[in-house]
């Protein structure tokens, strides 16, 4: 046998049963979902040119991506991420459409983890990008289309925090320090890290900007951080700007969204090239990772060439279907009806009566030895209710 | 809901943390008197004894909340979690070491680097625009440079003593190392409350 017959790859993994279920239970929600607002579908290739994917363009590292070569020497790689491929899609095949225009997807992406990480390589996201659409009512719908996410796949102990990518910048704009040196904040910023962003900050203390941007790890939670932003930020009209729209929004949101939990969280400050407005993810409360990420990023389309708004978010399946499993497990297979057994001679009668006992509804299946005896007792295991013994009549064994 | 589930890397910082704890009112008695046992619960919260690389890991997949481990681990390792507090205790630095009154940085021949650290060792020779072989070396990495397989080290220096008494002197400081706390990002954001109540309890003891 060859070494590499028995295994999946590194972070790639089969499904089966209850996960199957599961996943086209979450699929068809979201469809549902996303459809009866107004989006419409798009399927993009899953293997596109590397150039589109681009570290300046996505802000995703190139070891992290999968690469292949194309017969005419091209490189290839297989789609880390869902929003560029559509962006690519509506500045070339609907170039001429009006905006505002609505697509969802469902798709697998794909991202090479380092081994042992324990991380999925291959992740199926579904998503919504609002294109050609800005101000407070678009902002407006893609968030509450997160919140309903979880709504509709039936989980009520979510979170959903907001931020603002301009809130960041009007701060460190003010700082006069390189592209470097606001990197390097940032990064330390996103990961909360308040030692190496005092270090960073410290000799800036007559900055006021300075300031702010050392207690932005801190700002997060409710309404009352936006009051105390609000007090530090005093005078920077651009940061007063960016907190009077995620107010309004929280306000909102929190008004339409009965019982969720709404937060805010001024130092998420990810992908900070890549969003320009409102950023926000959402977490279900017991799972360890960030289940939705979204905002609106207005440069990104005219790298296309087609300068246009956007916003948008994707969800990480996988979360959504884990929590579903916990929920309902074994009860999401469907249930067995019936078993069918053809005695020699009346197989095709017996295929007939399976393909009637389908179209009526009846999950069936056809036990193929053993005698009656033997589709009896397929039938116990399975939990169907009648067992039919076809011949030159048809008997039927009702099942308690 | 599960009781908010702290890793600590077992060893170097264990001792520090378990005086932490104390200033902080936790009783940690089932900790000190731990035997076999790699999950012991301190106060209201659960302990989860582990090896530093594993402290990241658990804490990156949300099986655990928070985690103390050292810088050293963080920066070779990385990941997505918050790094939330500088502990200021289990202190020490990168360095890079060689023999004695050894020039790595000029000259046109490759130098070669032993390290336990080759992400670490990796980024510092990029910044200094420096093209080095790395080998990665699991035990005492100042065996290399004495049994001549490479002209320099990268690892933790905490007094200088091995380094000293085996004839090699610190080169460069790279970075300095300090105990951390880490947090898982989701726990951050839907368990605030109990996270900060104890960051906070952190906080006050270290100021005390």
């Amino acid at each position: 046998m060859k070494k590499y017959m028995k295994k999946t790859p590194e972070g790639l993994k089969d499904m089966l049963y209850e996960e199957c279920a599961a996943k086209a239970e979450i699929e068809r929600s979201i469809t549902e979902l996303f459809t009866m607002r107004g989006y419409s579908r798009a399927i993009t290739p899953t293997i596109e040119y590397y150039d589109l994917f681009d570290d300046d363009m996505t802000g995703i590292p190139q070891e992290q991506m999968y690469k292949l070569m194309s017969m005419t020497g091209r490189i290839m790689a297989l789609r880390p991420d869902m929003t560029i491929p559509i962006a690519r899609l509506v500045s070339t095949r609907l170039k001429d459409m009006p905006a505002p225009i609505r697509l969802y997807y469902t798709e697998n992406i794909f991202k090479v983890n380092i081994n042992g990480s324990g991380h999925e390589n291959e992740i199926t996201q579904s998503g919504i990008e609002l294109i050609g659409a800005k101000g407070f009512c678009a902002d407006l719908e893609v968030l509450d289309m997160a919140v309903k996410v979880f709504e509709k796949c039936g989980i009520t102990d979510y979170t959903i925090e907001m931020g603002h990518a301009g809130f960041f910048d009007s701060l460190v704009g003010g700082l006069g320090v390189d592209g470097e040196k606001k990197e390097s904040i940032r990064k330390s910023i996103e990961s909360k890290n308040y030692a190496e962003l005092s270090r960073i900050l410290s000799g800036m203390e007559d900055s006021p900007a300075a300031e702010v941007l050392k207690l932005l790890p801190s700002l997060y939670g409710g309404a009352e951080i936006l009051d105390e932003a609000e007090r530090l930020c005093a005078g920077n009209e651009a940061a007063m700007e960016c907190l009077d729209y995620l107010r309004e929004l929280y306000v909102k949101l929190t008004d339409i969204s009965s019982g969720s939990s709404i937060n805010l969280d001024l130092g998420m400050v990810h992908r900070n090239n890549y969003y320009t407005g409102v950023v926000f993810r959402g977490y279900i409360n017991g799972y360890g990772n960030t289940v939705i990420s979204g905002g609106r990023y207005d440069k990104l389309m005219e790298k296309f060439g087609r300068d246009m708004p956007a916003t948008g978010f994707a969800v990480e399946n996988n979360a959504l279907i884990s929590s579903l499993i916990a929920s309902k497990g074994s009860r999401l297979l469907p249930k067995v009806g019936a078993v069918i057994y053809a005695e020699r001679g009346y197989e095709a009668k017996a295929v007939i009566l399976a393909g009637s006992l389908a179209d009526e509804g009846c999950i069936n299946r056809l036990c193929f030895s053993g005698g009656e005896e033997g589709a009896v007792s397929c039938a116990k295991e399975l939990g169907a209710q009648r067992v039919y013994i076809v011949a030159e009549q048809v008997k039927t064994v009702e099942l308690r | 809901m599960r009781p908010i589930r702290i890793a600590l890397t077992k060893g170097r910082l264990e001792k520090s943390a378990v005086e932490l704890f104390e200033r902080m009112g936790l009783d940690c008695t089932e900790l000190k008197n731990k035997g076999r046992r790699l999950i012991l619960p301190v106060g209201e919260y659960e302990m989860v004894l582990a090896k530093a690389n594993d402290v990241l890991t658990y804490v990156e997949h949300g099986v655990c909340d928070i985690g103390f481990v050292g810088k050293d681990t963080i920066a070779e390792k990385g990941g997505n979690f918050y790094e939330m507090l500088d502990l200021g205790f289990g202190r020490c630095r990168f360095a890079v070491a060689g023999p004695d009154g050894c020039d790595i940085f000029t000259g046109h021949r490759e130098m070669t680097v032993a390290t336990k650290y080759p992400n670490i060792a990796s980024q510092y020779f990029e910044s200094r625009g420096m093209d080095v072989r790395l080998i990665k070396i699991e035990g005492s990495v100042e065996l290399a440079p004495l049994l001549g397989l490479a002209d320099a080290i990268v690892d933790i220096v905490e007094t200088g003593q091995t380094l000293k008494e085996n004839g090699l002197s610190v080169i460069e400081e790279i970075m300095p190392i300090s105990a951390r706390t880490i947090v898982n990002v989701a726990s951050l954001k839907t368990r605030k409350n109990e996270i900060q109540k104890f960051t906070n309890g952190i906080i006050k003891a270290l100021s005390l």
